[in-house]
């Protein structure tokens, strides 16, 4: 592979790699997996002067229940969001998108912090950190700030992050005990492919666990940057599920989807498939209500 | 048997899992002098100018090559030698070789390349089949787009129709599809002390690139020696020539090692694809089944070359019909030139894309008439003494029926695994299987292609087998050593083998037209055969005994009370200067294609089977997962199980990708991102029988199995999406979008 | 551009190196150790051909920047066997016919490894998700599936030292 040539420097500390990126940020690049960045430095995309390696920086790998709040450093992979038991139990949907991701190879490599940043439509963890409330803590040199997630995305690989900073937290909700979740994913194989569509959905449940509380649905690779549905969130919550309330929800998912985009952006297969998508995560969330206690 | 039969351990095998065996790309040599190809960017155009300048001006640029530096005909071909080392005046692809890059190494041999600029005057391209043959502007080869036709006529198709109670009609579709190999086209070359130009190359027919080559660069056969390097498969797309011609031309100038490998990108821009197809096909049946009349016309688009269009075209007319007996038959088929990128022999030669459409007809005759699918092949089904579409009676080895009988046996046990799919509480979810029936010639299609080998025993008596065959992963090296040493009545391990090097071996004809078991096998086992005739002669002088009485068993020769032995037979021969060697030839008793009817025996032996395929078909989403496969086919003989069971889940899987999600579309297909193949998520549990109805013209019995492997995959799948959600499928791959779109009705 | 030091661990060995930065993993085992195990195939992390072991996780050496072994452990395919033995997996790899064309071998034997280092029982499920980044265009999956399951199970009658 002929790759451009570039400095390599890689930090300790966090304060060292943000002075870096205050010097020369408009001409560097993060990597810490490294899968995207490499495709990058590959097709000449990318060109920077300096490639930043976060890979041994301090502080940025931890994955922990922080007062009510679930924290995960940007490295963190996705193998790592896989097997955290921390996860699986309060926020399993997390861990079943990472588990949707390329290939054990990828998610050996991969980062949580890399798939957002690098921003692409079928991102696999955004649209469950969609429906976890997710925001981001965002550190330069001289400042940190918090944007929701959905702020974060401007358009197609583009975000908020400006050339000197970097991610350092992702900050999600830790729902009640019992809220049932569902990561479903359509793709043209079953491993090692992107997404066509998917939605993460979340429901949090009432003690009998038959009416819904609280429902939150984000579809994922339909629109061009990460949403809710709240109008279909809606449809479903206060009710007890039937089949006829979650095909109106899926609808709505389907149409807001095609409003917010542009047609031509969505084929018309991905009308109805989005619509059958929705059901099928409602239908799996809600089967999971046997299985828990 | 002592070793046919057996699950003897593949040649190789030891050395691949350690990771030691040594693919072309893995050679090293000093002083190494690194490629790159200059590919042009218009699908049809003159070639005005070529300037190299800024090019040979980068430091480390040793020399940049165009086809003035051609000194023999700079043409090649494996059939029609239409395509050229380097393009002299007109590109007919985006993709079509103009420039030659020789650099100190793979990144200024990069910058290089890419510093070439060529100026082009554009001619209109032809992009469709309805473009070629309608255009009235310059065609992509002098004699026109029509290349080829080919016309197959059994019977009186008039009256055929006339007797038939109903008559069903489709058109069916297939894609261009990429062969999907792991290892990229790559070589080797370099001068040997001789001033021979010896090339390490990874190819599926060494003795054929040996002649292209020398003749393309004006060189003596002599002079070109090409091995076969280990080869990480093909399946058809490294039979025509690729770096072999242009590391040639390198050397010869050069007079260094140069070596050459295709990017994964660069081998799916301008390495040859399979055939897209059209078949437009009638079918004419009486109400109990028999099939009274089929009419097929079809049309291939061969891209800017022929390569193997023509053998593809004929394969295809010969099976359009699929392994059935009919009285009234009309083939007609047509191969295009177009400026899209050039089609080739993959893995099945026309036959997947023709059985998906004479399968599919099968399924609509018993949905019409309310026959069984597996009855309403069995009344068809080809049996000894039938005439084939060609007018060939087959004599022997025709194991359709069984094939169909044990697929309907086995189906018996899946009855309660589909029972308790159904009952699986998913509105969305629709379950369907299917079955489908093939044949398959085995050898070139109706024209002579011997294969050539030679045993050689050294002075200790331990036996080396020569043979021309490439091993392409198919497992011939591990089935020629099993057939020779089975007539030797050697051990599989003290067989030696050298395989694929023209300076060593002679012609066994390319690893293609899964040819090598039955035609390289015979050849091992008649050379096999001579080598021990040969001892005989010298036993009975040796035993004083006339060469009648000689009897020879496993290693051991007797004349009556004494005996000898191979050991010391050798020592005797090459004390008296003699090499005992035995040779061997094998061409299959064929005929040519009648021009007009295509009536002759085009093989000598034909594959049958039938596969069964579960389904599951998500109607909220188009995705269709396949649960369960049986896969029967009629071998002939299973050299070795597990051999053929390998090529077998091989061809199932590769048929899944087929089905479902490979489609080849020029100018957007760049790489494994967007080509996608089955994972090992993809395939699901694949039950293997093999049926055995021994070829007697074939070595131990055997046929052949490397492409009959894959063919009825896909239509055994669309069957079963058929099924499940009630529809007829017609276009491959059934994709999300496809499915989604017949869902909706 | 500056040369980089790395020190890692291969095979088991020190290693001390300075490298250009530019370099994929898969191009520093390949050109610059001499270890041609590891295949090149399509160099975009979409095949598995290429796949080595850091720290002893799978991964697509293609998709590794060289600087970014410094401290870590490397497995390679010419590091699995112990001396003459074969490794477990790669003896079931010969005696199930799991080989054709070879060249997705030592990537689906690393990816395996891994999983064979980390846990003691597997399913075939697991077994055909460890694969599920390997791609194979010649045996269909299930004898390497079928291999591995034997390995997996003959563990606690085998007697193997290797890494």
């Amino acid at each position: 592979m002929i790759l451009p040539e570039f400095d390599f420097v890689t930090f300790d500390t966090l304060k060292e790699t943000l002075n870096l990126l205050n010097r020369h940020g408009d001409e560097s690049k993060l990597i810490a997996g490294g899968t995207d960045l490499m495709i990058k430095l590959k097709s000449g995309e990318a060109t920077p002067k300096y490639i930043v390696n976060l890979s041994s920086c301090e502080g940025l790998n931890y994955l922990k229940d922080n007062n009510g709040k679930i924290s995960i450093g940007p490295i963190v992979t996705h193998t790592e969001l896989i097997n955290s038991s921390l996860l699986n139990n309060f926020a399993p949907v997390l861990s079943a998108a990472a588990g949707v991701i390329g290939s054990p190879q990828i998610r050996n490599q991969g980062t949580i912090g890399g798939n957002i940043c690098n921003a692409s439509p079928s991102a696999d963890t955004v649209p469950a950190l969609m429906v976890l409330n997710s925001r981001v803590k965002i550190v330069s040199h001289d400042e940190e700030r918090w944007a929701s997630l959905k702020d974060f995305f401007l358009s197609p690989h583009h975000t908020i992050l400006k050339g000197n900073e970097l991610i350092a937290e992702i900050e999600m909700e830790k729902l009640p005990e019992g809220t049932l979740f569902s990561f479903q994913r359509v793709s043209r194989r079953k491993s090692m492919d992107i997404a066509q569509m998917s939605v993460a959905v979340a429901l949090v449940m009432d003690e009998n666990k038959e009416h819904v509380l609280e429902a939150r649905i984000s579809p994922g690779s339909v629109t061009p940057t990460p949403v809710r549905i709240h109008k279909a969130e809606k449809i479903l919550e206060g009710e007890i599920l039937t089949d006829n309330i979650i095909e109106s929800a899926a609808e709505e998912v389907s149409r807001r989807a095609i409003d917010m985009t542009d047609t031509r952006w969505i084929p018309e297969y991905k009308k109805p498939a989005i619509k059958g998508l929705v059901i099928r995560a409602i239908k799996d969330a809600m089967g999971q209500r046997g299985q828990m206690q | 048997m002592r070793t046919v039969g057996k699950r003897v351990e593949r040649r190789g095998a030891k050395e691949a899992v350690a990771g030691k065996t040594i693919y072309s790309d893995d050679i090293k040599m000093e002083n190494v002098v690194h490629l790159k190809v200059v590919r042009s960017t218009h699908p049809h155009a003159l070639i005005k100018n070529i300037d190299t300048s800024k090019a040979k001006k980068i430091n480390g640029v040793i020399r940049v090559f165009t086809s003035k530096d051609i000194e023999g005909t700079n043409r090649y071909g494996i059939i029609n030698k239409d395509q050229e080392i380097l393009v002299e005046r007109k590109v007919r692809y985006v993709g079509d070789p103009v420039a030659l890059v020789a650099a100190e190494n793979e990144s200024v041999a990069a910058e290089a390349a890419n510093a070439v600029r060529v100026e082009y005057e554009d001619i209109p391209p032809v992009f469709t089949i309805k473009e070629a043959k309608n255009s009235d502007t310059e065609p992509v080869h002098e004699k026109g787009n029509l290349l080829f036709t080919r016309d197959i006529i059994k019977g009186d198709i008039d009256k055929g129709f006339d007797g038939a109670d109903i008559v069903v009609e489709h058109t069916y579709t297939t894609s261009m599809i990429a062969h999907g190999y792991l290892e990229t086209e790559a070589g080797i070359g370099f001068l040997d002390e001789k001033g021979t130009i010896v090339i390490r190359v990874s190819t599926q027919n060494p003795h054929y690139d040996q002649r292209d080559v020398a003749a393309a660069l004006g060189l003596n056969t002599y002079q070109v020696r090409i091995i076969q390097a280990a080869t990480g498969a093909a399946f058809g797309g490294k039979l025509d020539i690729s770096v072999q011609g242009l590391i040639c031309l390198a050397v010869q100038h050069l007079k260094r090692p140069a070596k050459l490998r295709y990017s994964l990108e660069e081998t799916m821009l301008s390495a040859c694809k399979r055939h897209a197809m059209v078949i437009h096909y009638k079918t004419g049946a009486k109400k109990d089944g028999k099939i009274t009349a089929v009419d097929v016309k079809f049309i291939l688009d061969t891209g800017a070359y022929a390569s193997y269009g023509l053998a593809v075209l004929s394969r295809a007319a010969v099976h359009a019909l699929g392994p059935y007996e009919v009285e009234n038959v009309k083939i007609h088929g047509e191969v295009y030139y177009t400026n899209n990128i050039w089609a080739g022999a993959m893995r099945g030669f026309g036959v997947p894309q023709v059985s998906f459409a004479h399968e599919g007809q099968m399924d609509s005759l018993s949905k019409a008439l309310g026959i069984d699918p597996f009855e309403i092949r069995m009344i068809n089904a080809l049996k000894e003494g039938s005439v084939t579409v060609t007018g060939q009676i087959l004599n022997a080895s025709v194991g359709i029926k069984e094939t169909l009988q044990k697929i309907k046996a086995a189906k018996k046990n899946r009855e309660n695994a589909l029972i308790a799919r159904e009952k699986k509480p998913d509105l969305h979810k629709k379950y369907g299987w299917g079955i489908a029936s093939f044949w398959y010639g085995i050898g070139n299609t109706g024209m002579s292609n011997p294969s050539t080998a030679r045993v050689e025993a050294d002075k200790e008596g331990r036996i080396t087998l020569f043979t021309g065959a490439a091993e392409i992963g198919q497992g011939s090296d591990t089935v020629l050593t099993q057939i020779a040493a089975e007539a030797l009545q050697i051990s599989y391990e003290s067989l030696n083998l050298v395989r694929g090097d023209t300076g060593l071996t002679t012609n066994a004809g390319a690893t293609s037209a899964s040819r090598q078991t039955y035609i390289s096998g015979n050849a091992a086992k008649l050379a096999a055969e001579d080598l021990i005739k040969k001892f005989s002669e010298e036993a009975a002088v040796q035993l004083d005994v006339s060469p009648e009485k000689i009897i020879y068993k496993q290693g051991e020769f007797k004349g009556g009370q004494k005996s000898t032995n191979i050991r010391e037979l050798s020592k005797r021969l090459y004390k008296k200067g003699q090499i005992p060697i035995g040779e061997g030839v094998f061409d299959p008793p064929i005929t040519m294609l009648d021009i007009e009817t295509g009536q002759g025996v085009p093989y000598a032996t034909y594959t049958f089977g039938t596969y069964y395929a579960e389904v599951e078909v998500d109607t909220g989403t188009g995705e269709v997962s396949v649960n369960h496969v049986i896969a029967a086919i009629d071998a002939g003989r299973a050299v070795n199980p597990s051999n053929v069971e390998g090529q077998i889940i091989g061809g199932v899987a590769m048929g899944i990708g087929y089905a479902l999600m490979e489609e080849y579309k020029p100018g957007e297909t760049t790489s494994f991102t967007n080509y996608l193949y089955p994972t090992s998520m993809d395939v699901p549990p694949v039950e293997v029988i093999i049926v055995e109805d021994h070829e007697p013209t074939g070595p131990y019995g055997a046929k052949g199995v490397g492409e009959p492997a894959l063919i009825p995959t896909a239509p055994a799948i669309i069957s079963g999406i058929n099924q499940a959600i009630n529809v007829k499928i017609v276009d491959l791959p059934a994709k999300l979008e496809r499915v989604m779109k017949e869902i909706q009705g | 551009m500056k040369k980089i030091k790395i020190n890692f661990i291969l095979n088991d060995k020190k290693q001390e190196m300075e490298i250009p930065p530019n370099i994929s993993l898969l191009d520093l085992l390949r050109n610059h150790l001499g270890l041609t195990g590891a295949k090149k195939v399509c160099e975009s992390g979409e095949c598995g051909a290429c796949t080595v072991l850091i720290n002893g996780k799978a991964v697509n050496s293609c998709m590794v920047l060289a600087p970014q072994v410094n401290g870590k452990r490397i497995q390679t395919i010419e590091g699995m066997s112990s001396g003459s033995s074969l490794h477990p997996l790669q003896k079931a790899f010969v005696d199930k016919g799991a080989v054709q064309c070879g060249f997705c071998t030592p990537g689906m034997l690393m990816s395996l490894k891994a999983l064979y280092d980390e846990k003691t029982k597997v399913g075939r499920e697991e077994i055909k998700r460890a694969i599920s980044g390997n791609l194979c265009r010649c045996t269909g999956y299930q004898q390497i599936i079928e291999a591995a399951d034997i390995a997996f199970k003959g563990r606690a009658k085998s007697d193997f030292t290797g890494i």
